[in-house]
């Protein structure tokens, strides 16, 4: 979520050439990520692949409509998610969130569909596909996986318990990412020379973020994110108002 | 529908998510290394992906990188579809190859508006 804002305003790198870049990346991290918690069970693919239909056909509109846009108006929209990612942030910190399973509920994500099938696989799956839609807009335009919105969505709209949300909504993440970048790749707009390192990078990051993180206390981790997050707000908001393209 | 036939698809899926993830990243970081020795990381000349795969350079195996590393996700459809067709789950074998069939289409789409706008 955080490269965007690096590309753009520590390296100069136009908005379209971020977001492309960006696209790229998630795929690295949520592939590699997907592999081990479909093969655990902790993601739950069938809800996966229903909510891929919306965050696809999302990500194609969102990346053919990105070539329109000026960058005044997405670095706009950028400010907008990174206010509502702060938000999500600060509210998380003040109240604990709780798990969506109901006390001693047994889920089995992987359970296919009938008896043994989890319950929040059909509640509101009609919201929840239109909801994935924007989720794929959201990804394709700005260059985000598109968790802030699928795993809220599958959370406390479908209820399903927080780990599996966001398990499930990193499976997804791969196919939005996929549909979004390539148009960007196709049209040139990832350069090799840049987008190379940057994956290798951002691959080796998650590698070793993911060892780290269990380290660090959560309440902390947080706490940098949203200062990190609130001035990247305020940055794009000022590109947003102040540059042209 | 046999009580192994989750493990089926996710064995399937996760091998192709984890076998395409290491050949891209492996080809990427091959390009970026010849691109280090060489001392030639520039961006081949042209702007769309198939200029820069063909351009022969190190940046070429990166951008080959690039397309298998977003090919990957879409790839995984197809196991997903073999595994819930022979499992009896008809319903997401159709799920997913429709799903398959959008990222086909769509990737067709783009390349057909890119080549028409000159990209």
């Amino acid at each position: 979520m955080l490269l965007v804002p690096l590309l753009t305003l520590a390296f100069g790198y136009s908005l379209t050439s971020a977001v492309g870049t960006s696209l790229v990346c998630v795929i690295a991290t949520s592939a590699g990520a997907a592999a081990h918690n479909v093969l655990t069970g902790r993601a739950d693919a069938r809800l996966g692949l229903i909510l891929a239909a919306g965050t696809v056909v999302g990500a194609f509109s969102g990346s053919l409509v990105a070539a329109y846009l000026p960058d005044r108006l997405l670095a706009g929209l950028f400010a907008l998610l990174m206010l509502y990612t702060a938000y999500s942030l600060w509210r998380g910190m003040v109240r604990a969130t709780d798990d969506g399973a109901g006390p001693g509920e047994r889920i089995d994500p992987s359970a296919p569909d009938g008896a043994s099938a989890p319950s929040y696989r059909a509640r509101q799956r009609g919201l929840a596909v239109s909801a994935s839609f924007v989720a794929g807009n959201v990804s394709s335009l700005l260059g985000v996986g598109g968790g802030v919105i699928t795993v809220p969505l599958v959370h406390l709209v479908m209820r399903a318990p927080l780990d599996v949300a966001a398990a499930t909504s990193n499976f997804m993440m791969g196919m939005t990412a996929s549909a979004g970048a390539f148009a960007y790749l196709l049209r040139g707009d990832v350069s090799p020379s840049i987008a190379g390192p940057v994956v290798l990078g951002v691959a080796a990051g998650s590698f070793m973020g993911a060892r780290l993180a269990p380290r660090i206390k959560a309440g902390w981790l947080s706490a940098a994110f949203l200062i990190v997050v609130l001035y990247v707000a305020f940055e794009m908001a000022m590109r947003a108002l102040g540059s042209t393209r | 529908m046999s009580e192994s036939s989750p493990d089926q698809l996710a064995r399937w899926v996760s091998r192709t998510l984890a076998v395409g993830t290491a050949l891209a990243i492996g080809t990427i970081a091959v390009g970026v290394l010849a691109g280090l020795v060489t001392g030639d990381a520039s961006v081949p000349p042209g702007h769309g992906l198939s200029a820069q795969i063909g351009a022969g350079r190190p940046a070429s195996i990166v951008a080959i990188g690039l397309l298998l590393l977003t090919l990957t996700p879409i790839a995984q459809l197809l196991p997903a579809v073999a595994a819930f067709a022979r499992q009896g789950e008809r319903r997401y074998a159709a799920i997913s190859a429709l799903l398959l069939g959008l990222l086909l289409i769509g990737i067709a789409a783009a390349a057909i508006l890119t080549r028409s706008g000159g990209g």
